[in-house]
């Protein structure tokens, strides 16, 4: 029973948190631009993702270490300091992205520039971590998250032909522009493997000191919350693909992608984007906030905590703050938070090697996991999917960049 | 116990459990006609920052000197403070009585976050 109770919140909160401006910016362009044609992209995705959800909960509940404390005793801080760095790097670009899809959904909803509101959104991210506490903050943001359903019913709503639908989950030949069908594959699974999920999962787990016991809840959950998650993003695509497409209108920025759902809904539909936009973006800004804080303070052995006030951990809080004021940069010089949001998905893929494969050594490393050590297939379907993306990285990206 | 593997990079906590930094270093002391034996080890960024490159650890070491409010050179600790190794190394010292460990968070929680509304305890 306490089981079921712990299966039904995770699912829940993996539920109202999955979407934020990497899942939304992606999926609507895919739609827009190819039909379903990408749908594979995001299943590919979280078949990885739940993997790799799947991994960190183990190695917390077995070996009561976080990734960054495995990695760190295990490879060493020199070897250690390359997926620090990478991540950091990718935190701080996700982080940007998603502080200024909160900012445009509020220019969205009143006219103001997000240059305006840059500096009150990061403000709100900023005091809630610091005055409250993330344990108590974190399911009235995943409960909110759930607007963000609004996608699947619409898609249901919409009628699509099931029958493409599913064709769109088998990879299949570019209808045209390959380039770009190349970097929007891209670009979904960089926004579907977040590497910050993994860091900020792995620390609840050892927070909440899960042990074998938990080995069950977290398979189930990891499975099923990634796949309802993902949900939410087939959602949009199809959408994108009902109401976009025909109309010849390619969501290159968020203010154009708004009739994705006033088309079908009319007024509400407009403020239902805006809510989604701007709930999912500011949930997973908290997140990376604090997984910013998590990592560097788990490197370095400072003391961590989602629920730790500032002055119990002085340079934990002052890292988000940093964090949140080197975010707030691009927003302040008006960068466009959608084209901003695909480069950082673009930049995700090229790190998500240097973090994943230190993390596959160590799920095999028996001092850790004992006996629950990773199987082969967990093995080789996140290094294939891993490799995959890095490989479609390098090929896409310059030829993006170059426009060739 | 083998070194690389059992001390260094593991965590450290004092007897309340309260984090006070990972094992930057391992101090040896060469015996003649004897194995070499772990004479301390060594807390501090400075240390770690060597570890990755000589170089970085000398920038962090000019760049501390000038700016730092405390120094932030890393403190050397026994190892018959050693209390008992588990997922993390206890020591039996209190980190906030305690002047030489934590400088930087007790400076920075003293002129820092003290003075930012709702910072204080």
């Amino acid at each position: 029973m306490k089981n079921l109770a712990k299966i039904g919140l995770g699912i829940l909160t993996s539920v109202g948190g999955y979407l934020e401006a990497g899942s939304l910016g992606t999926a609507l362009q895919a739609g827009a631009a190819f039909h379903y044609s990408l749908l594979w992209a995001i299943a590919l995705g979280t078949i990885c993702l739940a993997f790799l959800v799947e991994m960190t909960g183990r190695l917390a509940a077995v070996s009561h270490h976080t990734v960054v404390d495995a990695m760190r005793k295990r490879f060493g801080i020199h070897l250690q300091v390359w997926p620090l760095g990478a991540q950091v790097i990718v935190d701080l670009l996700v982080l940007a992205s998603e502080i200024g899809g909160v900012a445009l959904a509020l220019q969205l909803a009143t006219g103001i520039s997000i240059r305006v509101w840059a500096v009150p959104v990061v403000l709100l991210i900023w005091i809630l971590l610091w005055r409250a506490t993330f344990d108590a903050i974190e399911h009235g943001v995943a409960l909110l998250g759930l607007v963000t359903l609004v996608f699947v019913v619409t898609a249901c709503w919409l009628h699509p032909s099931w029958h493409s639908v599913g064709r769109g989950l088998l990879p299949s030949r570019p209808p045209h522009d390959s380039a770009r069908y190349a970097y929007l594959a891209v670009a979904i699974l960089g926004a579907t493997i977040s590497p910050y999920l993994v860091t900020f999962y792995s620390s609840g787990a050892v927070e909440e000191r899960w042990t074998v016991k938990d080995l069950l809840p977290n398979r189930v959950v990891a499975a099923l919350g990634m796949s309802f998650g993902s949900l939410i993003s087939m959602g949009i695509v199809i959408v994108a693909a009902l109401i976009l497409a025909p109309r010849g209108i390619a969501a290159q920025t968020y203010q154009q992608a708004t009739v994705v759902l006033s088309i079908p809904l009319g007024r509400w539909g407009f403020w239902l984007f805006c809510a989604s936009l701007g709930i999912g973006c500011a949930g997973a800004a908290l997140e990376l906030s604090l997984d910013v804080s998590y990592i560097i303070a788990q490197t370095f052995g400072w003391q961590w905590s989602e629920n730790q006030r500032p002055h119990e951990g002085a340079r934990f809080a002052l890292v988000y703050t940093g964090a949140l004021a080197l975010a707030a940069l691009p927003s302040l010089a008006a960068v466009d938070p959608l084209k901003l949001t695909m480069f950082s998905m673009a930049v995700t893929v090229i790190a998500l090697p240097i973090v994943i494969a230190p993390l596959l050594v160590i799920m095999n490393d028996r001092r850790y996991l004992r006996s629950h050590t990773n199987g082969w297939t967990t093995n080789i379907a996140v290094a294939v999917i891993v490799a995959l993306a890095f490989a479609l990285a390098v090929l896409a990206i310059p030829v993006q960049l170059t426009g060739a | 116990m083998d070194l690389v593997r059992d001390l260094l990079d593991m965590r450290l906590v004092d007897r309340h459990q309260r984090s006070i930094g990972r094992v930057d270093g391992v101090r040896l002391e060469l015996r003649p006609g004897a194995p070499p034996r772990v004479a301390a080890i060594d807390v501090g960024l400075i240390t770690a920052a060597r570890r990755v490159h000589p170089r970085l650890g000398r920038w962090i070491h000019a760049f501390a000197r000038r700016w730092s409010p405390v120094p932030l050179r890393s403190v050397r600790l026994s190892l018959r403070l050693l209390r008992d190794v588990g997922v993390d190394i206890e020591l039996d010292v209190d980190a906030s009585s305690d002047r030489r460990l934590l400088r930087l968070e007790k400076w920075l929680r003293r002129h820092v976050i003290a003075r930012i509304p709702g910072g204080g305890a």
